[in-house]
Order: structure tokens, then sequence, then C-alpha cells
């Protein structure tokens, strides 16, 4: 069985989505700590050509919190902001009518814990790609109290069962294949190829949001897109 | 120095605290997207592509400067 484990992030690159999609079963690090100013709740969209980061603000988030103990700020605005700059930015994008609705319903959700929002929100865009990888939060999977880092993505592998384990290639060297060829583990890491595609007319802004991807292309060619890496 | 910017923008860490010896997974604002987007910033800020192998070997921020020369960036 082939595995993943990653933070969950809201509306992450497409390289995010071709990891879960290349696995059998893809594990949300939902109980680790957060990190402020990160890609757990803020990602990228082109506003007229230009980088815009959106962020889904939170109450009383800190690096001292594990993802699953932060809230979502519930002050009733940042719904409307969000979708209005989403929809103002893309609203004459070829597959707007068929991805805003989608967008929408996940930042429309009225679930309050982070995790599960996110958790959601992965769920909701891997349904409009039909990705079948089942998701599952880390603090489902009962947990070795003394492990860390290495040691607890190869505790998360065994209790699973897998017997491969997929990482983002920004972690090569965190992982030794040895130490998990010792547990029957093969070890790989995932490198997506370049994608490109039309945006409007300005120069292309790689690796934005999926939003930005499920604007501007459809499920056909992000399929394609889906597919387009390799397994070092 | 252009690389330092990068990394202080990229994992939101002051630039006093990057020196060559940085282990760039060490930072305690390090993941796997924070590192996607650095790979991204590096790439567009010097005009170079770099390679799985490229990434791979990319520990510290001496061995970022190492595989940006040997990758032609300039102004590093």
């Amino acid at each position: 069985m082939k595995l993943a484990i990653m933070q969950p992030y809201i509306f992450p690159y497409i390289g995010y989505f071709q990891l879960v999609n290349a696995v059998d079963e893809f594990v949300l690090l939902d109980d680790v700590n957060y990190i402020n100013k990160g890609w757990i709740n803020r990602n990228r969209i082109a506003v007229n050509g230009k980088e815009h980061m959106f962020t889904i603000p939170l109450k009383d988030a800190s690096q001292n919190k594990l993802i699953n103990e932060i809230q979502i700020a519930q002050n009733g605005k940042w719904q409307k902001k969000i979708l209005k700059t989403i929809e103002m930015t893309y609203k004459k994008s070829p597959f707007f009518h068929l991805a805003f609705p989608v967008i929408e319903k996940i930042i429309l959700s009225n679930e309050q814990q982070l995790s599960k929002f996110l958790l959601n929100s992965i769920f909701e865009v891997n349904s409009y790609l039909d990705i079948k990888t089942p998701l599952k939060d880390s603090s489902s999977i009962v947990k070795d109290m003394n492990c860390k880092g290495q040691a607890r993505i190869l505790d998360i592998c065994i209790k699973e069962r897998a017997d491969q384990y997929v990482n983002a290639i920004g972690g090569a060297e965190l992982y030794s294949k040895e130490l998990f060829s010792k547990n029957n583990i093969r070890l790989h890491f995932i490198q997506s190829k370049a994608i490109q595609y039309r945006q409007f007319q300005n120069e292309f802004i790689p690796w934005l949001s999926i939003i930005d991807v499920l604007m501007f292309n459809d499920v056909i060619v992000i399929k394609n897109f889906l597919n387009e890496y390799e397994l070092i | 120095m252009k690389l330092y910017s990068i990394l202080s923008e990229s994992f939101n860490v002051p630039i006093d605290k990057i020196n060559d010896d940085l282990i760039i997974a060490s930072l305690e604002e390090w993941d796997s997207m924070a590192h996607m987007f650095f790979i991204t910033k590096i790439e567009e800020g010097f005009g170079v592509n770099l390679t799985g192998a490229d990434i791979e070997k990319m520990r510290s921020v001496k061995d970022a400067k190492h595989i940006l020369m040997e990758n032609g960036a300039k102004d590093i």
C-alpha cells in the first residue's frame, strides 16, 4: 500500500494533489504544530497578473498549538471578502462557472475547526477532480508519544501497513532510504514537472493555488497534470 | 544577499538568522509547502531550472549557493 503524509493546507498547489492522486491513502498531519505565516491557512492566486496572498483568518493561532487545536475566526466577513476577490479575479476565466461553486461551497462551510475545514476542502477538490484516494487525519492513528519527525512518519507507515511511502521532494534530506528499507518500506520522493497553462494575457505565474488551475483548465486537462511528475 | 532574502521571505525568518551553514529543513518554520515556494522563488529569482537531483542535494544554504552557481546563477 502506497502512503503519503502531509500537513493539511488550504487550496495548495497542483503538486499536493499530484501526491494525493499518486498514493493509496493520504494522511493529513493534523496533530503537529501550526506554523505562523506558513501555508496552512494561506496561499496565492494571481490578481491582475500579480501574486496575491489570500488568508483564512484564525482565532488565537500560535506555533504552540497543534493544527487541530486551532479555530477559524468567525467574524462573518472573511468568507465574503475572499469569495469576492476570487470572483472578481476569475469571473472571466473559462472554467469559472464550474470551479467557483466548488470553492464557494468550501469557503462557506460552517466548520470552525481548522483541520476539519482543511480536510473538507481537500476532499471537495478531490471529488471535483475525481481523485478517489481516501483521506485520514493522523490524530485518528494511535500515536507513539516518543516519535517525532522521521520516526513519526515511519510509525504511521507501519501502523497503516504501507510498503511504500511517498514524500515531497523538498523533504528528501530528512528521510533515510536505508531506515525505511529496514522496515520493508520503499521510500520515494515526488518531483513535479513544470506545468504551464494559459492564464489571462499576463506572463505565466507558476505553482499558484489549485484555485488558479481549476479556473483555467477543464478536469480532463487537470487529470493529465496530476500525472506530470517523477517518482525518485 | 539575494538568496538570504528569498530564504527570509519563504520561511518567514529574519535575515540575521540565516547563514551559509544553516540547514534549511532545521528551520522551525520549515514545511514542504514553504520549501516548494522557496524553490519556485530561487528559480524565478536566479533564472534557473532545478532538477529533482538539485533539490535533493540542497540541504544547507551553502549547498543552495553551490547548486545555483552550478546552474549559472549570478549575484547569489
